[in-house]
Order: C-alpha cells, then sequence, then structure tokens
C-alpha cells in the first residue's frame, strides 16, 4: 500500500506524463476541430526507450561514421585523419578506431546525410539538435528527452522517465511543457544524481538520525495544521523524496555490483556512463541522454579545432569500446530490440585541417548512428559526395531524425502538444527514414 | 643620474606648473647616441621622401642612408617631448604595417661598418612602438641579411634584433646563423638545419600597444655568455632557445641590413608599429648608458596636493581616455572625485541620467587614487595589483606598472602555475586575469604621495575595475592595503570586509546620485502625480461598505471584504499569533525569516498588540530588502534574460539592476512603467535599455510590446503574434502597432510571423491570419477607446516619441487598468489569489471584489502610485493577518475566493535559498558569475553578473557546451535548487505566476543537495551561527536560541527533548579553543577562465574543484567534530522541515 502511495505520487505529480496533458486538461475541449491534422501514416515502432549518445562539440563524420580518402592533419592535405576498415555490413566502412563497432555495424543503422546551416555556434546547433526547432520568438521548445518523457512517461512507477548524465542545460529542459518534464541529472557516474544523492560524509547511522529528527519536526508541523492540503502535499512528497532516494531507481547508480569483467568491457567513464544507462533501461527509464564529455583527454573534447585533434582518435577508441558493449550487452539482455541507441552531435567538421592541424565547423553534412531499437539495421541511410562535404542522396533535416526517433518509439512525430492554448507539432515537419521500418 | 630627474618630475606634480617642463630644455636624444659613437644611426625622423639618413659621423656615412620600400610613413608623430624630455617636441618615427613595407641599406662591401665577425661586439638599439604582435610571432626590428635577395643564402642571417610575441608581450630577441650551417648546396635535414640558428629572447616583455619602448641587445661573437638584452633601459633575462647557446662564427657576407621586416618581406616577420633612433655600434655599450637612454616622465597627474583631503584617499573617475591600450593620453577633468580609506577598489560609483537611470561611462575611464601616506623608515615591499593596466607614483615618479589585458576570443590559452610556497603569507591571492608588480620602495621615513591610476575596460572589454590595489608589507609582515589611516590587512577577511563596506558606502552614494541628478525628474512626477489626484477626485467617489460590529476591521480593506463574507455567511480565520505574523511579514517585505535581534524588538515593542504589528510593518517596509524581494518577481513578469554566454532567444541586458534600485527608490510605479518603455540608459550594465533588447528575435519589439501588456495591462497578446488571437478580442495589427510604437518608427511583418504551412492549423472562421508577411504597420495605440485614455497621449512629454506615447497611454490616471493591475498583483503575492485570475491575462475575466480593487487602485493613484502605501494597507488588514490556509476557496470562479483566510503559500525559490543562508548567517560564496573570469572578452558576448549576494542575483549558466571547464560547481548547486522551486535560469517570456505544485525532487535537492548539505548546515567558520552556538549557555538555551533563529519560534515540548536528546553527550566540552583561519586554500579554479578552457588541464582542474565543492565548506575548528555533525543534523532537520519553506 505504502508503495501505491509513491506510484501515484510520482506519476501524478512529480513525473506527470502520458497524454494526459490534452485538450480536455487545459479546458479546452471544444477546439479540437479547429486543430484538424493532415491525414498522413507514419511507421510505427516498437523501441520502449531510448539512450541519447551526445558527443558534444561536433564530432567529425569523416573521422568516424563515414570515411573517405585518408587526409594528412600535418601536411593539410583533406580527408579522413585515420584509414578505414571493413565492417559487418558489406561493403560499409567505418574509421579503423571503431573496431568493436565495426563488427557488430549489422546492429546499427548510419545516417550519413543529417545537415543544417548553423555552424557559428555550439550553443544553436546544441539547441537545434535537441528540440528539432530553429528559435522562434514566441515559445521555449522542449528537448527529445522531456518530448519522449511527456509521451510516453517512466515503464515503471516511481521512477523518473528521463535522466541525463552530463550538465544540466537549457536546452536539455523540457521547455513549455514545464519542470515536471525535466530530467535528473547526473554529471559523473561516481557520484549519483543530484538532489537524490546522499552526501558521501552522511552515513547511514546519521541519515537514520537525521531522518527521526525530520520526522519529528514534520509531525509536529502536520498535526499543528491539520486539513492544510498545500502543506499535506508538500509533506507527502517528502515522504515521496526519502522513498525515491532510498528506493531501488539509486541502486542503478552503484556500478559496482556489475562484474568487473562486464565493467571492464565497457571501458573508462564513457563506458561506465553507457552501463549505467543499460541499468537504467532496466529500472523503466524512457529516455536516458549520456553525454561524452570528457574533455580531459585532449582539451577540446570533440570540437576538434588545432591540437584538439592530436588525440581525437582515443576518444573514438573509447566512443567503440562503450558503445559495442552496450549494443552486445543490451542484446544479451533482450533489451536491443527494445532500446534505441542515438549517437548524436550538433554538427560535424570538413575534410579539410585548420591551421592548427585540427577541424573547423560543418553542417551541411555530418551523421548520427542510430543502433537497436528494432529497426532494420545494417544499412546506411543516405550518401555523401567524395569528401563527406555535402549529401548526394536522401539528406535528412533534423527534424527528419526526430521524426525517425519519434517513430522508432511509437510516438506520431506530428502530433500536436500544447503550450497553453497553442498547439504545437511534436516535429517541424519531420519525415522518417521509412526504410529503417519494417 | 635618475633621482634628479625624477624629482624634476615631481616639481611637475606639485607646482602645477606647464612652464616648468619647458624652462629646462633636456639635452637632444641624438647627442646621447652620438656621444657613444655609433657605426650607423638612422634615426627615422625624416620627415617624407624615400630615404632614411644616416646620421652616423664619418666621410661615407651617405652610403649607409636607408631606401624605404614600400609604404613606410615616413613622419608619425613620435615620443611626446612632455613624456620623453630628451626628444624634441617634433620628434617623428618612420610607420610600418606589418605587411612588409621594410627600409633597405645596402651593403657597402667586404669589412663594412655593417659586418660583424667572430670577436666582434655590437650593440643593436631602437626605439619601438609595437601595435600588435601574435604570440609565437618574430618580427624584425633590424637586421642583416636573411632578405631572400638573389644570390644569397636565404639564411644568411648576420645579426638581428627582433621582437617575439609570448604570452600576449612582446620581447626583445636577438637571432644569429653560424657560419658552418651556412654553406651553400648542401641540403640539410630541418634537425640539423636548425642547430645552427642561434636565437635568445628575454622572458619579459612589454605589452604591444602600450606605447613607446626603447629596446636594445649587446653581444660579442665567440662569446655565447656576453648577450644581454635591455628592455626600457633596464637589463632583462632570457635564454638561448632555438639551437641553443653557440660560439661559433657568424655568417657574414654583403647582404643588406633591413629595418621593420625580412625573409623576402613576408608579412610574418614584418613589424606593425612605429621604429625610429635605430642604431649599431661596434661595441657593446654598458648598462648604465643603456639605462640612460629610457628616461620616461609619465604624463603625472596634476592637482593641487593642498586640497587633499587629510586621512583619505582622493578617488577622481575621469572619462574620455583613449581606447588604444597605452598610457599616452593626457586625462581631462574628473566626471567624479570622492574619497576612499584605502588604496583598494572593486567599483566605482554607478553614473545616472537625469531621469534617473543607469549609463555607461566611457569604455575605457581612468581610476586616479591619490593620498599622502607616512611609512617608517626602511624598506617596504610593495604591491600592485590590478585586472587592466594601473601604475604607481611615489613622490612623482612611476614605481610601477602593470600589463594591459590582450583581448582574447580562442578558448586554447595555457593554464598558469599556481601561486608557489613562497607567496607570502596571508595574503590574498589574486583573482584569475589580475596583474602583480612585486615594487620595493625605500623611504627614509615620513610622508609619501602616492598616485595610483588605473585603466578599467577598454576596446572590446568589460569596464571592470576589478581588484585593483596597492597593499605594502615590511619585512615578513602581512601585507596592508596602503592607506592614510586605516590598517586593512589584505587578507581574505580584511578584503572582504573592506570591500563590503566599500559596496555598501557606493550604494548609499548612488542612491544619492539617483536622487541628486534626477531632481528636475522627481518634479515632474510630484506634477504628474498632483494630476492623478486631480483626475482621480474627480471621479465618484467609491463608497466603503459597513459591516456588523462581528466582523474583525482593521482598516477599510476589511470591510470590503467582510460585507462579502457577512453575505456568504463564512467566519473569518482568526489572526495569526504574533511569531506567526511577525515570520510572514519578514517574508513578504525583506524575503528572509526575522533575525534574532527583530524578533527581539518586536516582541519587547509595548502598547495593544495591533500597534505593535503596525510598527513591525512600517520597520520592515523600511529595510532595504524591500527591494531584494521585489526583484525576482519583476525579472519574471519582464522577461529579464540575461545570459553570461553568447546570446541565445530573447536574451536581454541585465536589466535587473535597474529593477533593483526602482524598488529600493520605491520609485512610484508609474515611473517604473515610463522608464521600462523609454527604454534608455545603459544596455550591458543595468539600465532599461537592457530592456530593449531580445537577441535571436526578428521582431524584438513586437516581443517587448507582448511583455508590457501583460505586465501593465493585462492583456495577452501572445497569439496575435502570428495570427489574431482566437480566444481574445486582440487582432495581430494590435500587436504590431504597439511594436511600431516601441520601434518609434514602421515595423514590418516579418515571414515567421504567420501561421507556417505545416501547422496542422485550420485557419478559419476563429483563427485568422490578417496581416501578411511584408505588411509595414505604423506606431499606434490600438486601446486608447478600450481604456478610456483617448486625451492620455497629452502627458507625452515629447509628443513625437512614440515611446512616450506609450508610455502616457500605459500609466494615465484615465486609464484605471493600469493600477488596478498593479493592485491585484501585489493582493495576489500577499494574500495567494487575485481579485481577477490570471494576474496577466484579464480578458474577459471578472473580478472577485471589484469595489476594493477600485477602491485600492484609487487609493493607490491619489498616494502617487507609491506601492509601499499599498502594501502597508493590505499589510495592516486583518484579512492579511488571519491564520493561513483555513478555508479554500470551493472553485476557482471569482464569487468563491472570499479571502476568509489567506492561502497557504510556498516561499519563492529566490526566499527559500536567501532564508536557508541566512537563518544559519553565511553569505551566499557562489562563483563571480561569469565565464570570462580574466576579462578579454566584451559585455556583448560575455556578461559578467558579480558575486551573487540574494538569490535573484542567479543566471543560468549556460553550460551549453556540456563542458566540465566550464561548470560553476558551487553555483550550480545553488541554482539547482532554485530551478527545482520554480525560478527560471532562461526567461525566454514572461511569466507571472510561477508552478507551485509540490515535486518529490524539491524536498529530495534540499535534503541531499551539496547546497543544503555542505553549505548551509555545515558549521564552517564563516558562519554565523558558530558565534551563537560557542557561547556559554545551558543547552536548552541553546536549543530555544537555534529554533527561534530558524524557525521564528520556540521550539514545541516535544521538540525540546528530541534536540536536547541528540545534543546532550559532549554538549559541556563542545567548544575548542581555536583562532579563525587566515585564508582560504588557494583555489585552482582561479587559473582558469573561458580563454584557456579547451586546455586539457582546465578540465582536470575544474573536476578536482567540482569534487572539493561536493564536499562543502571546511568545518569549524571551533567545535568538536562530532557534537557538531550532531548539531548540523538538527539545523538539516529544521531547514528540511515543511514548515520551512511555507509562509506561516
Amino acid at each position: 500500500m505504502k508503495n501505491r502511495n509513491l506510484m501515484n505520487k510520482l506519476t501524478r505529480r512529480a513525473f506527470l506524463a502520458r497524454t494526459g496533458v490534452g485538450t480536455a486538461a487545459l479546458g479546452l475541449g471544444g477546439l479540437s476541430p479547429l486543430f484538424a491534422q493532415e491525414k498522413k501514416t507514419y511507421p510505427q515502432g516498437k523501441a520502449e526507450h531510448c539512450i541519447f549518445v551526445w558527443l558534444g562539440g561536433g564530432a567529425a563524420q569523416t573521422d568516424t561514421w563515414d570515411p573517405k580518402r585518408l587526409g594528412d592533419p600535418q601536411k593539410k592535405i583533406a580527408g579522413s585523419a585515420y584509414p578505414a576498415i571493413d565492417t559487418a555490413i558489406p561493403g560499409v566502412q567505418v574509421c579503423e578506431h571503431l573496431k568493436s563497432t565495426a563488427k557488430l555495424l549489422d546492429r546499427f543503422a548510419l545516417l550519413r546525410t543529417v545537415n543544417h546551416d548553423l555552424i557559428d555556434e555550439h550553443a544553436a546547433a546544441t539547441n537545434f539538435v535537441h528540440t528539432g526547432r530553429r528559435p522562434t520568438g514566441t515559445i521555449t521548445y522542449p528537448s527529445i528527452g522531456s518530448l519522449v518523457a511527456h509521451e510516453r512517461g517512466a515503464l515503471a512507477d516511481g521512477i523518473p522517465p528521463y535522466v541525463v548524465i552530463g550538465y544540466p542545460m537549457i536546452m536539455r529542459g523540457p521547455g513549455f511543457l514545464g519542470a515536471k518534464h525535466g530530467y535528473v541529472y547526473l554529471t559523473d557516474t561516481e557520484k549519483g544524481p543530484a538532489g537524490l544523492t546522499r552526501p558521501s560524509y552522511v552515513n547511514t547511522a546519521r541519515a537514520a538520525d537525521r531522518e527521526r529528527l525530520l520526522g519529528e519536526l514534520r509531525k509536529g508541523y502536520a498535526a499543528r495544521n491539520p486539513g492544510d492540503k498545500v502543506i499535506a502535499d508538500y509533506d507527502e512528497a517528502v515522504g515521496s523524496s526519502f522513498a525515491l532516494a532510498n528506493g531501488d531507481f539509486m541502486k542503478a547508480f552503484n556500478l559496482t555490483t556489475e562484474a568487473s569483467s562486464l565493467r571492464q568491457t565497457y571501458g573508462g567513464e564513457f563506458g561506465q556512463r553507457c552501463m549505467l544507462a543499460r541499468r537504467l533501461v532496466q529500472r523503466g527509464v524512457r529516455f536516458i541522454e549520456v553525454s561524452f564529455n570528457l574533455n580531459f583527454i585532449n582539451g577540446t573534447g570533440w570540437d576538434t579545432h588545432n591540437d584538439g585533434q592530436l588525440n581525437q582518435h582515443i576518444l573514438i577508441q573509447q566512443l567503440d569500446q562503450g558503445l559495442a558493449a552496450l549494443v552486445s550487452d543490451l542484446e544479451k539482455n533482450r533489451l536491443l530490440d527494445k532500446t534505441l541507441i542515438v549517437v548524436a552531435t550538433e554538427f560535424g567538421r570538413p575534410p579539410e585541417f585548420d591551421g592548427g592541424g585540427g577541424r573547423g565547423h560543418q553542417g551541411k553534412a555530418f551523421s548520427i548512428a542510430l543502433a537497436g531499437g528494432g529497426l532494420k539495421t545494417g544499412q546506411v541511410v543516405g550518401e555523401t559526395d567524395e569528401l563527406a562535404k555535402a549529401p548526394v542522396k536522401q539528406p535528412l533535416s533534423v527534424p527528419d531524425v526526430h521524426a525517425t526517433i519519434h517513430c522508432a518509439l511509437g510516438i506520431d512525430p506530428s502530433k500536436n502538444i500544447f503550450d497553453g492554448p497553442r498547439p504545437v507539432p511534436i516535429t517541424d515537419r519531420g519525415e522518417p527514414a521509412r526504410q529503417l521500418f519494417a | 643620474m635618475n633621482t634628479p630627474r625624477f624629482a624634476f618630475a615631481f616639481l611637475i606634480v606639485a607646482a602645477v606648473s606647464a612652464h616648468a617642463a619647458t624652462a629646462t630644455k633636456p639635452s637632444r636624444y641624438a647627442d646621447l647616441i652620438l656621444a657613444d659613437k655609433p657605426v650607423a644611426y638612422w634615426r627615422l625622423n625624416d620627415a617624407s621622401g624615400t630615404t632614411a639618413l644616416n646620421l652616423a659621423p664619418g666621410a661615407n656615412a651617405s652610403a649607409l642612408n636607408g631606401t624605404v620600400e614600400g609604404k613606410v610613413q615616413l613622419g608619425q608623430r613620435a615620443q611626446l617631448a612632455t613624456e620623453f624630455p630628451e626628444f624634441e617636441p617634433d620628434s617623428t618615427a618612420a610607420g610600418f604595417s606589418g605587411k612588409g613595407e621594410f627600409i633597405r641599406v645596402k651593403d657597402p662591401g667586404a669589412k663594412s661598418p655593417l659586418d660583424f665577425g667572430q670577436g666582434d661586439s655590437l650593440t643593436l638599439e631602437a626605439w619601438v612602438f609595437a601595435h600588435s604582435i601574435k604570440d609565437g610571432q618574430q618580427v624584425y626590428v633590424v637586421g642583416k641579411g636573411r632578405t631572400g635577395n638573389k644570390g644569397f643564402a636565404s639564411d644568411n642571417q648576420n645579426y638581428a634584433l627582433r621582437l617575439r610575441g609570448d604570452d600576449s608581450a612582446a620581447c626583445v630577441s636577438f637571432l644569429f646563423r653560424d657560419a658552418e650551417g651556412a654553406v651553400a648546396g648542401a641540403k640539410k635535414s630541418k634537425e640539423q638545419s636548425e642547430k645552427h640558428w642561434h636565437r635568445w629572447t628575454s622572458t619579459d616583455g612589454f605589452a604591444p600597444g602600450s606605447g613607446w619602448h626603447h629596446v636594445a641587445v649587446t653581444y660579442t661573437f665567440g662569446k655565447s655568455a656576453s648577450i644581454k638584452g635591455y628592455i626600457d633601459g633596464m637589463e632583462v633575462k632570457g635564454t638561448w632557445d632555438m639551437g641553443g647557446k653557440s660560439d661559433a662564427p657568424p655568417v657574414v657576407d654583403d647582404d643588406e641590413l633591413w629595418i621593420g621586416s625580412s625573409m623576402g618581406a613576408q608579412a610574418g616577420s614584418s613589424f606593425n608599429g612605429l621604429i625610429n633612433e635605430v642604431a649599431i655600434h661596434r661595441r657593446a655599450l654598458s648598462a648604465s648608458s643603456l639605462k640612460d637612454r629610457f628616461n620616461h616622465v609619465p604624463p603625472a597627474p596634476k592637482f593641487d596636493l593642498a586640497k587633499l583631503p587629510k586621512d583619505r584617499v582622493q578617488v577622481e573617475v575621469i572619462e574620455g581616455i583613449s581606447a588604444t591600450p597605452n598610457w599616452n593620453f593626457a586625462p581631462g577633468a574628473p566626471a567624479e572625485v570622492y574619497t576612499e580609506s584605502a588604496f583598494g577598489f572593486v567599483n566605482t560609483p554607478t553614473k545616472y541620467s537625469a531621469r534617473g537611470v543607469r549609463v555607461d561611462r566611457s569604455n575605457p575611464f581612468l581610476l586616479r587614487a591619490t593620498a599622502k601616506v607616512t611609512l617608517p623608515a626602511g624598506e617596504h615591499r610593495v604591491l600592485l595589483r590590478s585586472l587592466q593596466s594601473a601604475r604607481l607614483f611615489v613622490d612623482g615618479k612611476q614605481l610601477g606598472q602593470t600589463k594591459f589585458i590582450i583581448p582574447n576570443g580562442s578558448g586554447h590559452g595555457k593554464v598558469e602555475e599556481p601561486p608557489g610556497a613562497d607567496y607570502p603569507a596571508g595574503l590574498r591571492f589574486a583573482r584569475t586575469g589580475h596583474n602583480e608588480q612585486w615594487l620595493t620602495l625605500k623611504s627614509k621615513g615620513g610622508e609619501h604621495l602616492f598616485v595610483l591610476e588605473g585603466i578599467i575596460g577598454g576596446k572590446g572589454l568589460k569596464p571592470e575595475v576589478g581588484e585593483l590595489t596597492v597593499s605594502v608589507a615590511r619585512g615578513n609582515e602581512l601585507f596592508h592595503l596602503l592607506a592614510p589611516k586605516e590598517r586593512i590587512p589584505h587578507t581574505d577577511a580584511g578584503w572582504t570586509a573592506f570591500t563590503d563596506s566599500q559596496l555598501a558606502t557606493l550604494a548609499t552614494v548612488d542612491a544619492q546620485r539617483r536622487k541628486d541628478f534626477a531632481a528636475e525628474e522627481h518634479k515632474y512626477w510630484a506634477q504628474r502625480h498632483d494630476l492623478a489626484r486631480k483626475t482621480v477626485s474627480a471621479k465618484s467617489t467609491l463608497a466603503v461598505p459597513s459591516v456588523s460590529a462581528a466582523t474583525p476591521v482593521h482598516n477599510a480593506v476589511d470591510r470590503f471584504i467582510g460585507a462579502r463574507l457577512e453575505a456568504a455567511k463564512v467566519q473569518p480565520a482568526p489572526l495569526v499569533d504574533d511569531l506567526a505574523f511577525l515570520r510572514r511579514l519578514a517574508l513578504d517585505t525583506v524575503g528572509l525569516p526575522p533575525t534574532p535581534a527583530q524578533i527581539e524588538q518586536f516582541l519587547k515593542d509595548g502598547g495593544r498588540p495591533q500597534d505593535r504589528r503596525t510598527s513591525a510593518i512600517d520597520r520592515f517596509l523600511a529595510q532595504p530588502g524591500w527591494a531584494d524581494n521585489w526583484v525576482g518577481y519583476w525579472q519574471d513578469v519582464l522577461a529579464e534574460n540575461p545570459a553570461i554566454l553568447k546570446p541565445t532567444l530573447n536574451n536581454t541586458g541585465p536589466f535587473r539592476w535597474w529593477i533593483h534600485e526602482s524598488f529600493a527608490d520605491n520609485k512610484p510605479m508609474d515611473r517604473f512603467a515610463t522608464e521600462l518603455i523609454a527604454m534608455e540608459g545603459s544596455v550591458y550594465h543595468g539600465g532599461p535599455a537592457g530592456f530593449g533588447i531580445a537577441t535571436q528575435n526578428d521582431v524584438p519589439m513586437a516581443d517587448r510590446a507582448q511583455i508590457v501588456s501583460s505586465a501593465f495591462l493585462a492583456m495577452n497578446l501572445a497569439c496575435a503574434r502570428c495570427h489574431d488571437a482566437p480566444y481574445h478580442d486582440f487582432k495581430q495589427k494590435d500587436l504590431f502597432s504597439l511594436a511600431a510604437m516601441l520601434k518609434q518608427g514602421v515595423q514590418d511583418v516579418p515571414k515567421s510571423s504567420s501561421i507556417p504551412a505545416n501547422a496542422n492549423i485550420k485557419v478559419g472562421r476563429r483563427i485568422q491570419v490578417t496581416l501578411h508577411p511584408g505588411e509595414k504597420v505604423e506606431p499606434n495605440f490600438p486601446f486608447a477607446a478600450l481604456l478610456h485614455g483617448e486625451s492620455s497621449a497629452s502627458l507625452a512629454r515629447d509628443a513625437k516619441n512614440s515611446r512616450e506615447q506609450l508610455a502616457a497611454f500605459v500609466t494615465s490616471p484615465e486609464n484605471e487598468r493600469f493600477a488596478q493591475v498593479i493592485v491585484n498583483r501585489v493582493w495576489k503575492r500577499y494574500l495567494g489569489w487575485g481579485f481577477i485570475e490570471p494576474v496577466d491575462d484579464w480578458e474577459n475575466k471578472t473580478a472577485s471584489h471589484p469595489e476594493l480593487l477600485a477602491w485600492l487602485a484609487r487609493e493607490f493613484v491619489v498616494n502617487g502610485y507609491d506601492l509601499k502605501h499599498l502594501a502597508r494597507l493590505v499589510f495592516n488588514s486583518h484579512t492579511y493577518q488571519r491564520v493561513a490556509g483555513l478555508h479554500t476557496p470551493a472553485s476557482d470562479e471569482p464569487a468563491d475566493r472570499l479571502f476568509a483566510s489567506p492561502a497557504r503559500r510556498r516561499l519563492q525559490a529566490e526566499q527559500l535559498v536567501d532564508s536557508m543562508f541566512a537563518v544559519v548567517g553565511k553569505r551566499l560564496d557562489a562563483e563571480l558569475l561569469t565565464l570570462d573570469n580574466d576579462s578579454r572578452r566584451s559585455a556583448k558576448d560575455f556578461l559578467t553578473l558579480g558575486v551573487p549576494r540574494r538569490a535573484w542575483e542567479f543566471t543560468g549558466l549556460s553550460n551549453d557546451r556540456d563542458r566540465p571547464a566550464l561548470s560553476l560547481p558551487r553555483t550550480q548547486a545553488i541554482t539547482d535548487v532554485l530551478l527545482m522551486f520554480g525560478w527560471r535560469e532562461t526567461r525566454q517570456g514572461p511569466l507571472s505566476v510561477r508552478d507551485h505544485s509540490p515535486n518529490v525532487l524539491q524536498p529530495a535537492v534540499l535534503a541531499n543537495g551539496d547546497m543544503g548539505n555542505g553549505r548551509v548546515t555545515r558549521l564552517s567558520d564563516d558562519c554565523e551561527l558558530v558565534d551563537v552556538l560557542t557561547r556559554a549557555q545551558p543547552l536548552p538555551e541553546l536549543i530555544e536560541a537555534v529554533t527561534l533563529r530558524v524557525l521564528s519560534r520556540p521550539p514545541t515540548s516535544t521538540e525540546r527533548e528530541s534536540f536536547r536528546n541528540h545534543l546532550e553527550a559532549g554538549y559541556a566540552d563542545r567548544v575548542v579553543s581555536a583562532g579563525k583561519s587566515v585564508r582560504k586554500d588557494y583555489d585552482p579554479s582561479q587559473l582558469l577562465s573561458w580563454s584557456n578552457h579547451l586546455n586539457a588541464k582546465a578540465t582536470e582542474i575544474k573536476l578536482a574543484v567540482e569534487e572539493k565543492a561536493r564536499l562543502g565548506d571546511a568545518a569549524t575548528p571551533r567545535l568538536k567534530h562530532d557534537w557538531r555533525e550532531r548539531m548540523e543534523d538538527v539545523l538539516w532537520a529544521m531547514v528540511n522541515s515543511p514548515e520551512f519553506v511555507f509562509v506561516p
């Protein structure tokens, strides 16, 4: 019964989800005919979860998923920085540093022709890839994580539907959907989520003392304010917060319970984040954004200007290790078909090298990789020109990528959600890559 | 030789005599050079033409005349005689653009005076004014060989005097190529080739752009140890870097000597700036000869010594100084003159317009501080520390100068080393980006005249004072701020106390200045308010209802409310008890719980209980926290949205500072609205002009119009941006007409302001697009008739100014809407519901108490739109003072809002955070709100919002790049709490009411977050509560005191018992005698800024800092560990109690 209350609490208020926020809830019941939708059908995938890997800074497509002829950073010869290797998809190659992923590439679908024209500013492009919208003067758009959480909620009661492993930022946020469709975040797998993890210096005994002292204060306050629903609701949230902080969800963050051989397979901090993502999937989290922002490796992260290029191969190797481990592990746990993995970035990089031997920004063509999620994987969508500077076949806009993700998760990409009385389609005219759906 | 010259300089200072300077004409600089018998000497003061004359004596002197190649600009104005007394008044120089022009001097042949071989000694010297030099770049002042001329090896460098850019400084450098490496024909590997280059570079340099400098090297070929370099006559240290040192002979041939470029005149090796007085000597000149070359008399500040205030530091703020980064300017008259107690500055008085709004000073401006300070005899260590360049004069002599900031947009800079163990004990560490000059001053004892000049800001920079200080120490004493009288240790604690007091004084001064500057403006508003009173009194009176004796009445408000309650037969809730009332009042006025002193004063106050409350209301209304408690509200309503990094959608300037000043001054609300709409003053530093920008918005003024109309007229025009509002009577044109008024001209309708083809919206009967992209809309106030304000436009002071007109329409007393909207907002804030809901959209809404709303609005207008008058009426009412939460309206219908009992209100996010820190007596202690710690970027892209003292001062942390090096962990811990409780990190649009529904993450972030644990409830040394806890007193008294402090009430008997049980063990010997710590540990994030955040080391440092932040503040050593932790547990329980998050 107690557990039941907690569930209600979380689903009803904290992580209010599903499609309850419809026109009726807004008191606009009579208006729906005004917003008649176009008759168009979209494929409906069966994925239940999404792990959204974020390569912040702009990962070079030619050095990862879309290798081209070999160039030379030193001599400033345009092209890939590393040789390419064959993969499990016949005729498709990736960078040599993605060697483990290459063997599993039949579980992947590579979107090689994603494009936009926002290259000057990381923030603007990051916003676009996360929200699928350009900013307009009157509305703050939700991130894809918040949209998915809003549409589908968590898979288990008492679990936050949306978790970010990375820094909080506005473009990961819920926009007009409001704070309750935001995320729980952590910046480091060693730490656990901010606000839910007891500080290291408060041991169990001390925590119990604190809870007892607080319990007395709560009891007294409630007794002095009988029937005050506002107070009672908050007090209930206090109780629920302890249940959440001490419950099953938090156990996901204790990675030490995993076999050390598996932990090693996943590799460094990025791999550990991937493993944590799998654990969160198992607990019913709907959308997990995993940031690869381990900038101590090369200073710049994926924003490989100048000498940031020097150690880029280490970033790629770590991406490879974590990603391959994640795919294999999900598969072993029969979760791969239910879990869509997206490896996204805000833009790509040109094949040319800059004065410092690194690369600038390129939005006209870049790659986003998908894996699992019940899609028809083992194929490449779209094709770029000889140096991956522009799409030559099936260009994909960012809204198209969003539509593909939504369809994979069984969400109609054209459905209207509401900012107050204003209807806003989930994607901005996004068309899914239909060949990925059976 | 120096001393008398400097004494002479002092004469200028003291005597304020321009004649003194010209009376003793200095010897010509050329005489100095010629006395050293140079073999070649190009003054480069040739007025024009194509020849640069060689002035070195000798029969064949003209053979060494130079020819101008390319666009060398001869005859450029050079050293000012007033600053460089050896130079004639019309001294000129040759100007080089850095693109490859040069002066060519032919080598007369073998064994010429220009050839230097093994065993020969040489001196190369010149005056340079370098405009710019890139890091790693080497530019030629003068060099022989390596010209790229045909017939010569390309690397035949006999010798060269160059400047090398290193860490934004221009260092002096000497280069030659040994003869072994010059064997023609042989192909050499890069490595082999490089080892024959020999380059010596000084470790110190001067800032490019910082004016004229003398550079020189002396060397004897074959003796690598003989190298010496000089800048401004002072020997500088250096190292042989490339190729190492070598005793090998140099290449000697008949190639040319070039001034200003080399290597075929390629841009990379070309000098950018001015050069003159190039001389070559066939011997190594002595250090003392070269020292005499540089005699700079800085344009010493002029003032009247007799008028210096005694025992104070006189401060002058001088605007309009040169924007180029150098000291070559003559400051004009000061814009401000005031005094300070010591040579330490963090800010200057704010500048205000005649309307009393913040305006910008010139950028840069100069801060000059002057005082006579008596020093004991002996040697003093002097530390000059500044952000932007500063210089210090003692008795007219320049003792030191710090470097200029080099603007920098890159993030790839290097991370400096932290200060070493030899850093003076106790001295506060320098903040990021600050320069330090360690100087020595020998005093015979007695009075010295100190003048500190600091440049604030600069081209492409923010006008930030940073921490501008002069501090002194003798021997191993602690450093103290230089001061005529006070003794202020330059420790963390000393500095904090000093700057707190400086900022408080400046705030008072600023408030007074707003009054003084805007005296005329005050008169205008007084007239406006007279007119408003007349307008209102001309209207029919509003009758105050009568009520039965049983209905409690404190003032007229209660009669209006009481009459409705009687009609509905609802019994109002009783008065809340005294202490709960006080806590409610404190939270509603200053946004914090009452302090122990305020509680004591309240309880001691005699007289009738009701009078006691009334006096408390008056006291709290007078508190400065009144302004702090209003800022967050208006930031939401007006969508104040500054970003600390590269603005995105709808970012504005930080007009928060203007909001704060407005409420600190209790500015009449009609004037507040008028100033906002006028959008005057400072854009990036806190004036209402900051409201006038909305970045990335294609119709910023439509956005602003929407905010103004919802804030002050409760008209929601949001839909009208793209189509006529379906549920309101507003047309697209209404919004665009208002936008045009704000734009002060025709407003175009952009493409985006329409319904996109894909929008799944059927344009039809209800939704109509009546304006089309490309249409032009004229300024017009569309609601004049609606608001009965047709005549309001006549109130505009400037009839042609459509912003003034709009403000007049909005605030006219004819327009009852404005006053009622403000009244309704205030009522909602204090009672929990408005008369009309929602407060920002009144379309088709009715009021619960239209008569009271009208009556309060008239009271408000008659009293000059005085918000405190309105609040006083509300606070004194029985209606406000009742027990909260006893009656909840049966529905959202206005008729059900009876106000029998105020709503139960949760603290605003800002109130919660402020209260938590306040009850334990700690400051917020967040990082400086900036990502540009070293201040190398402009305010347009990188705002700095200071170190927050109250929660409203925070903003989003803009880590959109997800980069650990850009995280602000201590601030993040606080904004995590703020966000969870409804504060917005960005305010892209206006919001009048935040979401107050509870969620599970709210108590979670308080219970587990770093702010609640490692900060608020950590008993650290800087926590006032520790003083209370270490006091000798019985445990029950301590429990009483702490509970009163945190919860504003005595503990209940259960709590008393529970806390006693928890704290009893070890209570008697909880106190440890220990002093307070002198200095905080060095914070390595001091080394970081945007300029180096892409360095891998920056990420490593920040991760360590994050880890430390997570562990919280260091615990006080004054309490025993075990007892302290238990006390922290009690505090934790109190601030986590639901009681703490609600208004009583």
